[in-house]
């Protein structure tokens, strides 16, 4: 292990488990510096600004260190320590509900800070997050005009091709991926707790909770279904953030097209509500149930899916942001004189500080040496950094293996044949064949157009509220996820799924 | 000709086994225990690929059987969504699926009930989604089961929806493990039970063995992409119908009715041990247009007079009951 490079951040001396979490679900691999800037940072100040909000007192959020993210060799991390000592200090949530919502079920770490939290301090984030809760859709709703601001904006200084016009609305859509990024953490953070009290009172009040779970925790509204229509077709390029991959702006360079290879899509895209007719089974559970127990869990249950409902939209949001930088950062680099893919090696606020501008050439050929070597680490989905004052030198990672929990999100049993993303299937009953069922490691929106057309899902990645997992509610198709046999099925074996239980079963 | 029985030895898919068999038609009986009360018996499981069954099985099967009639499924109507989920729907989608596959195949009957309208309101001939809500998930499944044979426009199908089915049964007696004779323990025991109207309102049951020649004919009969309704068309009322399981043990059922203070009765009859689900079933049920009956073939078999009583007879004879009484 080498001293550490200046690309990557620095490790948090006291919480010092990382995972990468949802990020190695719907992400690239590796980020180039300029997407970790991006993405990485708005999602620290968010992470932040939501933990200030709700825990006032929680000065370990603070400080000059990250604290929960991490970008080592070029991957990023989720701080797992840090987001599980949210839990701790939220009324309902424990570390197990963080790691199941989006960390695949992993092992929580141990408790690092050795901060106490009493009973008293964990009510009095009730009503914070009670507001949370409630200021939810106006957020969205002003966050949704901002973006389609800063996409007019970018338009038209591109067009102009005035570099001050492009540089102002460059630093306005910082503001914007900042609010977005906040409003996504949020609600992600939201969700923790939300679900932990829904389940308790569930499990109170209504016999089977379990297999109810997923079948009421659907957004009433299906966000990714509609976006083409929210954002004004597939023929703009203001839509075309739907088929680029998720979290990476500089996908047309090399090394980072390797890494954000999106799926591109073999069937048209089929989207706004075009999916198979799905009962609105929450409705039948509701009906089924009377009074206290139907009233206590239907609110608690709308609650959570429009939260699940504003977390896809203002991750639709950030990427619509990132989908802004990604047509603008050559024009952008341009004006700051760095040539080629040379900006994809630069910090956002580098890039746009004229004070640095002399000096760009010789960080672009540094930043490029770093990359290189970064690359060429071998980055495990866990990390545990030791205090450097214990290992004595540098900080030292060690992957720590883990053995996958299947876990099915999207209820339904199914039979079928496996289809693989090269052999995208061409309706879910091809002639002769049967149902097709889809294997894939993850998946981001590119997969969307497929949904309509495939039986059931199993990925190798993913966790309860996974992007994928949220995209197979939608449109109902039972689904596993985390499933180790993703790695080994082959297109044209048969297989059992069962999206209430987890088990895949071969057939053939 | 060969029919297959899916759910060949269940309470209905026997009756319906033994249809066949007098009637000199080879018959097929698929289920998870494999035994035939008469016939061939295949084992096999309708959440499985393929039904469960070999390949060179199923395609054995496939290319002979000419008639199919699907009677499996459970009645437990405190089940959870998965038994709505995996095994009336996705097990149904299995054995349309199956149908299918059979070249020589003339029709596909689907034992449905008349509790797929779920508290539908309003008169009712054979219409499906209303709009309905739904006691259980016993419902729902089988609503979601009839919806998937009603939406088939490649089989030749026929659905036909009959109430609780009761009788003593030939080859398999019934139990009050599940369904509407779950309430029987409750109420030898001498417990009251709140029902609307004292219990004066239609529940639709049929006999099983008279069900399993009703649902034979839906197999032969010329035509297709119909539902059939059939009951007893002496339309006992859920109170007579008690009244004539309970006669066994020379019990006559506590029926009261509560009105205004029903939810509260309700929740203390709930406390003595009443099964949950059943108590849903305290108000009046779907309202089926008596004609129904008129539209079925007019020489279809009637239930024959005291199956009720001998349904409770055969209940007295059983373990499960006895002790309860």
């Amino acid at each position: 292990m080498t001293a550490r490079r200046s690309i990557d951040t620095a490790p948090h001396p006291d919480l010092r488990w990382y995972s990468t979490g949802n990020f190695a679900e719907v992400a690239p691999a590796r980020w180039s510096v300029m997407s970790w800037s991006l993405v990485g940072d708005p999602a620290e100040r968010g992470l932040r600004a939501f933990t200030a909000r709700l825990m006032p007192n929680a000065r370990w959020a603070t400080g000059t260190h990250y604290v929960f993210v991490g970008y080592f060799a070029c991957r990023p991390y989720h701080n797992l320590s840090a987001l599980c000592q949210i839990a701790h200090e939220l009324p309902g949530p424990d570390d197990e509900d963080v790691t199941r919502a989006y960390f695949e079920g992993v092992p929580p770490p141990d408790r690092e800070l050795g901060r106490h939290c009493s009973a008293v301090q964990r009510l009095l984030a009730v009503p914070r997050m009670a507001r949370e809760f409630h200021r939810l859709r106006g957020r969205l709703a002003a966050l949704e005009a901002d973006v389609a601001i800063c996409e007019e904006d970018f338009t038209t200084a591109l067009q102009s091709g005035w570099g001050l016009a492009l540089g102002r609305a460059a630093e306005r859509a910082l503001r914007v991926v900042d609010e977005a990024s906040d409003l996504h953490y949020s609600t992600s953070g939201s969700l923790v707790p939300a679900g932990a009290v829904q389940r308790k009172v569930g499990e109170r009040l209504l016999p089977r909770w379990g297999e109810l779970e997923p079948l009421v925790n659907r957004p009433r509204e299906l966000p990714w279904s509609r976006l083409f229509d929210a954002v004004g077709g597939p023929e703009l390029e203001e839509s075309r953030f739907l088929a680029a991959p998720f979290y990476e702006a500089a996908d047309a360079f090399e090394p980072w097209t390797t890494y954000s290879r999106a799926f591109q899509p073999h069937a048209p895209h089929e989207l706004g509500g075009r999916g198979p007719k799905q009962e609105e089974v929450a409705d039948v559970v509701w009906q089924m149930y009377r009074g206290v127990r139907r009233v206590g869990i239907e609110q608690l249950s709308r609650a959570v899916g429009d939260t699940m409902q504003a977390r896809e939209e203002s991750k639709a949001l950030m990427m619509r942001c990132l989908h802004l930088f990604r047509r603008a950062l050559p024009a952008l680099a341009g004006e700051a004189g760095v040539d080629g893919d040379g900006w994809a090696y630069l910090r956002i606020r580098e890039l746009l500080s004229p004070v640095r501008r002399p000096q760009l050439e010789q960080l672009v050929a540094a930043r490029r040496r770093e990359v290189d070597e970064a690359l060429t680490e071998d980055m495990p989905d866990e990390l545990f950094a030791p205090r450097p004052a214990d290992a004595g030198g540098p900080p030292r990672r060690r992957a720590v293996r883990q053995e996958r929990t299947p876990s099915g999100v999207s209820p339904g049993v199914v039979a079928g044949m496996v289809a693989t993303l090269d052999t995208a299937p061409a309706g879910s009953e091809r002639n002769g064949d049967g149902p097709v069922i889809l294997v894939c490691e993850s998946a981001d929106a590119g997969i969307q157009s497929l949904l309509p057309h495939v039986a059931g899902l199993i990925t190798l990645r993913g966790s309860m509220l996974s992007h994928i997992a949220t995209l197979a509610r939608e449109f109902g198709v039972p689904t596993v996820v985390n499933h180790p046999l993703a790695e080994t099925l082959r297109a044209g074996q048969h297989v059992v799924l069962n999206g209430s239980t987890g088990e895949v079963e071969v057939i053939a | 000709m060969r029919a297959l029985v899916v759910g060949g030895t269940g309470f209905v898919g026997s009756a319906v086994v033994r249809a066949f068999a007098e009637r000199g038609i080879d018959v097929v009986s698929l289920s998870r225990s494999g035994g035939a009360f008469a016939g061939e018996g295949v084992r096999a499981d309708v959440r499985a690929h393929d039904l469960g069954l070999e390949r060179a099985d199923a395609e054995a099967l496939s290319s002979s059987v000419t008639h199919v009639v699907s009677c499996f499924g459970s009645v437990d109507w405190g089940a959870g969504p998965r038994l709505a989920s995996e095994l009336h729907h996705a097990g149904t989608r299995a054995v349309l699926r199956f149908a299918e596959s059979c070249p020589g195949i003339q029709r596909v009957v689907h034992l449905s009930s008349v509790l797929v309208l779920g508290r539908a309101c309003g008169r009712i001939t054979d219409e499906l989604e209303l709009g309905q809500a739904f006691r259980n998930w016993y419902e729902y499944g089988k609503y979601l089961a009839e919806r998937e044979v009603r939406g088939n426009d490649r089989l030749p199908w026929r659905t036909v929806r009959v109430g609780p089915v009761l009788g003593p049964g030939r080859d398999v007696p019934p139990t009050a493990s599940d369904g509407m004779l779950a309430v029987v323990p409750f109420l030898l025991r001498g417990y009251p039970i709140h029902l609307a109207d004292h219990g004066r309102f239609p529940c639709y049951p049929c006999d099983a063995a008279t069900a399993g020649e009703v649902l034979v004919r839906a197999a032969l009969e010329p035509g297709a992409s119909e539902t059939w309704t059939w009951f007893d068309d002496a339309e006992p009322t859920l109170a007579e119908v008690l009244t004539g399981l309970c006669g066994a043990w020379g019990v006559v059922p506590r029926i009261v009715d509560l009105a205004v203070l029903a939810p509260f009765g309700r929740a203390a009859i709930e406390r003595l041990g009443a099964p949950r689900e059943l108590l849903d079933y305290a108000d009046p049920w779907a309202d089926i247009a008596t004609q129904v009956l008129k539209m079925l073939p007019g020489d279809l078999p009637r239930c024959p007079p005291g199956y009720v009583e001998a349904t409770g007879e055969a209940l007295r004879r059983s373990a499960l009951t006895r002790g309860a009484a």
